[in-house]
C-alpha cells in the first residue's frame, strides 16, 4: 500500500471536514461564552466548501486511492461523488437547523457540531469504500459520532436512555456485520468487494460449496438492516429518534440511512447481483415488505409526533429495499433510482425535523411532542405551515414533489425488473401513509388554537428558517425539474457498473 | 398575437400565478385578497373564451397543443392540447370559479387568504387536468387539485369537516395510486427503443401495438386500475361513499366546485384516458358501467328523496346525475357520448346553482334542514323564483338545460341494443324521481304555511347574491333552448371517441360481436376533416344549424335496427 500525495489530494473534502471538526474542538477551548453561535457558521462554512470540493470533481474519472486498481480500499467514482453531495447536503442541513435548539436544549458546545462533521466523514468513508474493511471503518467513525450525539441532552432521561439503547443495538449489529465480513474473508480470502465479485461469478456452485460464505453475505446483510432500521431490526429507531435532540434525530434518518443505503448499493451493484436467483433476494423482498407494511401500520398509532416520523422512516427504508431488490436483479436504473430516492427523502425529511425543531418548546416533555400540541400552529406561523404542508405532502409522495418523483423513479425501477407485486406494496403503504401525514396537517391547520392553552412557542433563528427554507426549495426542484439530478445519479451509478472489474 | 398553445398554457396557469401574487398580500386585507381572487378568476375567464372563439369547429383532433421535452429521462413532457369535449369542460370551470367567489364573498370571513390560494391552486389544477395530454402531467395535476379541495374541506367546513376531508383524500388516493401503477406500466416501453413516454398518444399507440402490446387480460387489468380512480371520482356506486360526507360538510364554495367541476374530471377521464388506452377491455366493461351507473341513478334519486339535509339531497342528486353521464357512456353510441357531455355542464351549472342558493340559506338561518323551512316564498321571492327555477332545471324539464342532455343519454342508451334498453328503461325513472325529490324539495322549503317563527324575519337575497346566480340562470335556459352551443364543437369529438375506440377494439381481439356493433356503423376514418359532411344521413346531426329545440332532437330512431 503506498500513500501519494496525489491520492491525498483526491480527498479534499475529507480533508476540509477533518479540519472544521478540529477547528471546532479548538475554538471551543478558546473561545469564550458570546462565541458560542459561531459554532455553527464555522461548521457551516466547511460543509460548503466540502459540497464545492465534491462538487467541483463530479465530471473526473474514477481514482483509486492507496491500492491497486478495483481492489483499493477507497474507490472514489461517480457515485462516491454523488453520495458525498448528498450527505454533505445532509449534514449541512442538520446543521442550520440546530443551534437555536441546541441552545434551548443546553448544548450549544463544539463537540455537537463537531460529532456532525465527524459522523459525515464517516459516512463519505462508506460510501467510498471498495472492501469491507474500509466500510466497517467508516461505519463505526459515523456511528460512534451519532451515539454521542443521540445522548446529549443529558438532563433529559429519555435522551440518556435513546443513547444507550442505540449504542448497545448498534453494537449488537456491528457484531453481526464484522462476523459476517470475517466469514466472508475465511471464504474468499479478501475483503475487497472485487474479489467477492469474481469469487461469486467464477462458477454457477461457488455459493452452494460455500455455505460459509452465503451466511456471511447474510449476516452482513443484518447489519445493514439494522442500521438502516428496517423491519423486524427496527425496534430501537422510535425510542432513539424520541430520546434524540430534534436536529438529530433529523440527522440520523438521513444520514446514516442514506449512507448505509449507498453502501449497500454497492455491494449489491458490485457483488451480489452478480448471482442469478441468489438465495438472499426473498431475504431482501421480504425485508422490503415487511418494513414498508410494518413501519407504515405501526407510524399509523402514534400519538407523538417525532416516534410517527421514526416509523414514517422505516417505512421509507422499506420503499428504498425496493430499489436495492430491482438492483439485485440486475437492473441498472435501480440504482438510480435508489439514489434519487434517497435525495428526495433527505430534504424531506430533514425539513419536516426542521419544523418540529422550531416548534418545540424549552421545557419540552412528551407532551409537548404529540399531535394535539400543534393545534392551529399553521396559521400562526404561515411560512412553517407552508413548509410543512410540502413536507408532509412529499412524504406522503405526492406530485409535485421529489418524494413523489422519487417513488415514481422507485416503482419504474421495480416494474423493469419484474418485481410488480413489490410495487403493489409499496402502493398500499403509500396509502396508508397518506392518513398519518395528513393527521399532521389536520392539527396544523384544522384543530382551533386552544385559547389560551399551551401552543408551542417558536425558536426564531434564521439559520434554522435558511435550513427550511433549503430543504422546501430543494425538494420542489427536485420534484418539478428532476432531469439534473436523475442524469446525475445515473452517471454516478453507471460509474460503479463501469468500475466492476 | 399568441400562439395558441400559450393561451391555453396562460389558462392554465393564470390562477397559480394568482395564488402565488396572493402570497404576498398581508393576511389581514380581506377585501383586496377577495377582489383579487374575483379579479384573477375573472380574467382566466375571459382569457378562456377567447380558447373557446378561436376553436376550430369540426375538427376533431387536438388544438391550441403544444410538446415541449420536460423530463427527458422519462419521455415526460409538457403536452397540452384540448379538444372540443375537453373546451366545454374548460369553459365550465373557468366560468363558475368567480361565481364561487364571489358567493363566498360572505361566507368566509376567517382564513380569507388562505381560502384564496386553496381555491386558485384549485382551479389550475382542474383546468390543468383537462388540457393534459401527458399521462404524467395528468396525474400531476389530479393530484394537485386533491390538496386544495382537502383543506377547503377541513378547514372551511362543518362540524365533521375533518372526518370528511381525510375522507376525501383517502378514497381518492386509493383510486389514484393504482392508476399511478398502471400509468407507469403503461409507459414503460412506449417510448421508442424500449425508453419510456408518457405521452397519451404514444400510450395509445403501444397498447394497441401489434408487436408490443398488452394481452387483452393485462389490459383489463389496466382498464380496472384506471376505471377504479375515475369511478372513484364520478362517483359512481358502490364508490360513492366520500361525497356525501365530502358535501355536507364542505364549504359553499367547495361544494359548488366539487360537483360542478370535481366530479366531471372522473367522467372526463373515461372518455379521454380509460376507453382510448384500453379499448377492448373497456368494451368489455360497459356492460358492468351500464348496470353500475342506472343502479347510481336510481339509488342517488331515492336516497336524495329521503334526505332531510339540502345539501345531503342535493349531493344524492349528483350520484343520479352522474349515473347518467356514466350511463351514456356505457351505452357506448354517439348520441349518448354527446349527451354525457352535455349532461356534465348542465349539471355544472344547476347543480352548482343549487349549491348557492342552499348557502344563501344556510347563511342567514345556520340550518340546511328541510323541516326548519316552510312557507318562505313569500318572504323571499327572489329566492323562491331562483330555486324554482333551478330546481326544474335539474329534473329536466324541456326547455331547461336538464332536458337536453338527459334526453340524448336516454335515447343513446335506448338505441344501442336490447340490454341497453332495459338500462334507459330503468334509467328513465331515474328522471322521475329526479322530479319527485326536487319538487319535494321546492315544497317543503318555499311552500306551505310558514311556521317556524325564526323565518319571519328572512331576508330575501342581496344583489351579489343575484348577481351570482342570474349568470347561472341565463345558461340554465340558454342552454335549454340551444343545446347546440354545447354539442356542435362535442361532437366531432365524440364523433372520433367512438371510431377510435370501436376501431381498437376491434383490431387485434376478438371481442363479442355485440360490443363491435359500433365499428361496423362507423365510416372510415376519412373524412375526419369534415365530421359530419361523410356520416351516413342516420347520424345523428347536432352540430347542423337547426331553429330550435325541436328540429334538433326530431330524431330518427331507426337506423340502429340494421345494427341489431
Amino acid at each position: 500500500m503506498s500513500i501519494t500525495l496525489a491520492d491525498l489530494a483526491q480527498l479534499l473534502p475529507v480533508w476540509i471536514l477533518v479540519a472544521t471538526g478540529l477547528l471546532l474542538l479548538m475554538y471551543e477551548v478558546f473561545a469564550n461564552q458570546a462565541d458560542r453561535s459561531h459554532y455553527a457558521n464555522i461548521s457551516v462554512v466547511g460543509f460548503v466548501l466540502a459540497l464545492w470540493a465534491t462538487y467541483s470533481s463530479l465530471g473526473s474519472g474514477t481514482a483509486y486511492l492507496f491500492g491497486q486498481g478495483a481492489t483499493a480500499p477507497l474507490i472514489l467514482d461517480g457515485f462516491a461523488r454523488a453520495g458525498s453531495l448528498l450527505l454533505l447536503s445532509g449534514g449541512l442541513i442538520a446543521t442550520l437547523l440546530s443551534p437555536a435548539y441546541a441552545k434551548n436544549a443546553g448544548h450549544d458546545t463544539g463537540e455537537y457540531y463537531a460529532l456532525i462533521v465527524f459522523a459525515v466523514v464517516g459516512m463519505m468513508v462508506m460510501v467510498m469504500a471498495g472492501d469491507l474493511m474500509t466500510f466497517f471503518l467508516g461505519l463505526e467513525t459515523m456511528s460512534i459520532a451519532v451515539y454521542a450525539l443521540t445522548g446529549l441532552r443529558a438532563g433529559d432521561a429519555r435522551s440518556i436512555e435513546a443513547a444507550l439503547k442505540y449504542f448497545l443495538m448498534g453494537a449488537f449489529a456491528t457484531g453481526f456485520l464484522l462476523f459476517g465480513i470475517a466469514m466472508v474473508y475465511g471464504a474468499t480470502g479478501s475483503v475487497a468487494l472485487v474479489d467477492l465479485a469474481r469469487f461469486l461469478s467464477a462458477s454457477d456452485s461457488a455459493l452452494s460449496a460455500n455455505p460459509i460464505l452465503l451466511l456471511g453475505v447474510v449476516l452482513i446483510l443484518i447489519g445493514f438492516a439494522f442500521k438502516v432500521a428496517a423491519v423486524p431490526f427496527h425496534m430501537w429507531a422510535p425510542d432513539v429518534y424520541e430520546g434524540a435532540p430534534t436536529p438529530v434525530a433529523g440527522f440520523m434518518a438521513v444520514g446514516v440511512k442514506a449512507a448505509a443505503f449507498l453502501a449497500l448499493l454497492r455491494l449489491v451493484m458490485v457483488a451480489l447481483g452478480s448471482v442469478e436467483a441468489a438465495p438472499w433476494l426473498p431475504m431482501l423482498r421480504w425485508v422490503s415488505i415487511l418494513t414498508i407494511l410494518g413501519g407504515n401500520l405501526m407510524a399509523l398509532s402514534q400519538s407523538n409526533v417525532k416516534r410517527m416520523l421514526a416509523y414514517s422512516s422505516v417505512s421509507h427504508a422499506g420503499y428504498a429495499m425496493i430499489g436495492i431488490v430491482a438492483a439485485a436483479k440486475g437492473e441498472t436504473t435501480a440504482g438510480n433510482a435508489v439514489l434519487f430516492y434517497l435525495t428526495g427523502y433527505t430534504f424531506m425529511t430533514l425539513g419536516a425535523f426542521g419544523v418540529l425543531a422550531f416548534l418545540e418548546r424549552k421545557e419540552g416533555g412528551p407532551e409537548s411532542e404529540r399531535f394535539g400540541a400543534y393545534a392551529g400552529v399553521g396559521f400562526k406561523h404561515p411560512a412553517m405551515g407552508a413548509a410543512m404542508v410540502l413536507f408532509m405532502i412529499a412524504l406522503a409522495g405526492m406530485p409535485p414533489t421529489g418524494g413523489f418523483f422519487g417513488k415514481l423513479y422507485l416503482f419504474s425501477a421495480a416494474i423493469r425488473a419484474n418485481e410488480l407485486p413489490l410495487a403493489l406494496v409499496g402502493i398500499a403503504g403509500s396509502l396508508v401513509s397518506v392518513y398519518y401525514y395528513l393527521r399532521v396537517l389536520v392539527h396544523f391547520y384544522m384543530r382551533e388554537v386552544p385559547e389560551p392553552g399551551p401552543t408551542p412557542t417558536a425558536t426564531r433563528s434564521t439559520q434554522l428558517s435558511l435550513g427550511v427554507a433549503l430543504s422546501a426549495a430543494l425538494i420542489l426542484i427536485l420534484g418539478v425539474f428532476p432531469s439534473q439530478w436523475v442524469q446525475v445519479s445515473a452517471k454516478a451509478v453507471a460509474s460503479i457498473a463501469a468500475a466492476t472489474f | 398575437m399568441m400562439e395558441s398553445a400559450d393561451l391555453l398554457t396562460a389558462v392554465v396557469f393564470l390562477p397559480a400565478v394568482g395564488a402565488l401574487l396572493l402570497a404576498l398580500f398581508p393576511a389581514g386585507d380581506q377585501a383586496n385578497l377577495k377582489a383579487t381572487t374575483l379579479g384573477v378568476t375573472t380574467v382566466t375567464f375571459l382569457v378562456s373564451v377567447l380558447l373557446w372563439t378561436g376553436f376550430q369547429y369540426g375538427t376533431p383532433g387536438y388544438q391550441f397543443t403544444a410538446d415541449v421535452p420536460w423530463i427527458r429521462e422519462f419521455g415526460i413532457g409538457y403536452r397540452i392540447g384540448i379538444d372540443g369535449i375537453s373546451l366545454v369542460l374548460i369553459v365550465l370551470t373557468t366560468f363558475l370559479m368567480p361565481l364561487t367567489v364571489l358567493g363566498a364573498w360572505r361566507a368566509v370571513e376567517k382564513r380569507v387568504k388562505e381560502f384564496c390560494i386553496a381555491m386558485l391552486v384549485l382551479e389550475s389544477g382542474m383546468l390543468g387536468a383537462f388540457a393534459a395530454l401527458d399521462l404524467f402531467l395528468f396525474y400531476v395535476f389530479w393530484e394537485a387539485m386533491l390538496i386544495p379541495m382537502y383543506f377547503l374541506i377541513g378547514i372551511w367546513g362543518g362540524q365533521r369537516r375533518v372526518y370528511a376531508a381525510v375522507k376525501f383524500f383517502i378514497f381518492t388516493m386509493a383510486g389514484s395510486l393504482l392508476m399511478l401503477i398502471a400509468i407507469l406500466i403503461v409507459a414503460h416501453g412506449a417510448g421508442h427503443n424500449g425508453g419510456w413516454s408518457f405521452a397519451l398518444s404514444d400510450g395509445i399507440a403501444r397498447v394497441g401495438s401489434s408487436t408490443m402490446g398488452f394481452t387483452l387480460g393485462q389490459q383489463r387489468w389496466l382498464f380496472a386500475a384506471f376505471a377504479l380512480a375515475f369511478a372513484i371520482k364520478v362517483p359512481m356506486f358502490p364508490v360513492h361513499t366520500w361525497l356525501p360526507d365530502a358535501h355536507v360538510e364542505a364549504p359553499t364554495a367547495g361544494s359548488v366546485i366539487l360537483a360542478g367541476v370535481l366530479l366531471k374530471l372522473g367522467v372526463y377521464g373515461f372518455i379521454r384516458f380509460a376507453f382510448p388506452l384500453f379499448p377492448a377491455a373497456a368494451m368489455e366493461a360497459l356492460p358492468v358501467l351500464g348496470w353500475l351507473a342506472v343502479i347510481g341513478i336510481i339509488y342517488g334519486a331515492l336516497v336524495a328523496w329521503v334526505q332531510p339535509d339540502m345539501k345531503k339531497l342535493v349531493a344524492y342528486s349528483s350520484v343520479s346525475h352522474l349515473g347518467f353521464c356514466m350511463l351514456g357512456l356505457a351505452a357506448f353510441t354517439s348520441e349518448g357520448i354527446n349527451g354525457a357531455v352535455f349532461v356534465m355542464i348542465a349539471h355544472g351549472v344547476s347543480t352548482g346553482a343549487l349549491f348557492l342558493l342552499v348557502g344563501v340559506l344556510y347563511e342567514r338561518r345556520h340550518t340546511r334542514v328541510l323541516a326548519d323551512y316552510g312557507g318562505i316564498a313569500r318572504k323571499v321571492p327572489i329566492f323562491a323564483f331562483f330555486l324554482v327555477m333551478t330546481a326544474m332545471a335539474s329534473a329536466g324539464l324541456p326547455a331547461l338545460s336538464g332536458f337536453p342532455g338527459e334526453f340524448l343519454v336516454l335515447l343513446g342508451t335506448f338505441t344501442a341494443g336490447s340490454s341497453q334498453m332495459v338500462w334507459a328503461i330503468l334509467a328513465a325513472t331515474g328522471v322521475i324521481l329526479a322530479a319527485v325529490y326536487l319538487l319535494w324539495m321546492v315544497q317543503k322549503v318555499l311552500f306551505g304555511p310558514l311556521q317556524n317563527p325564526a323565518n319571519e324575519s328572512l331576508k330575501d337575497m342581496n344583489l351579489r347574491e343575484i348577481l351570482v346566480l342570474a349568470p347561472l340562470m341565463v345558461l340554465a335556459v340558454y342552454l335549454g333552448l340551444r343545446p347546440q352551443v354545447i354539442l356542435r364543437p362535442v361532437q366531432p369529438a365524440v364523433e372520433k371517441l367512438v371510431q377510435d375506440v370501436s376501431r381498437g377494439a376491434g383490431k387485434r381481439y376478438s371481442v363479442d360481436p355485440g360490443a363491435l356493433r359500433h365499428a361496423e356503423a362507423t365510416p372510415p376514418p376519412s373524412d375526419v376533416g369534415t365530421p359530419t359532411a361523410g356520416l351516413p344521413d342516420r347520424r345523428f346531426r347536432l352540430a347542423a344549424p337547426a331553429p330550435g329545440l325541436k328540429g334538433n332532437l326530431a330524431l330518427p330512431l331507426k337506423p340502429h335496427a340494421e345494427g341489431r
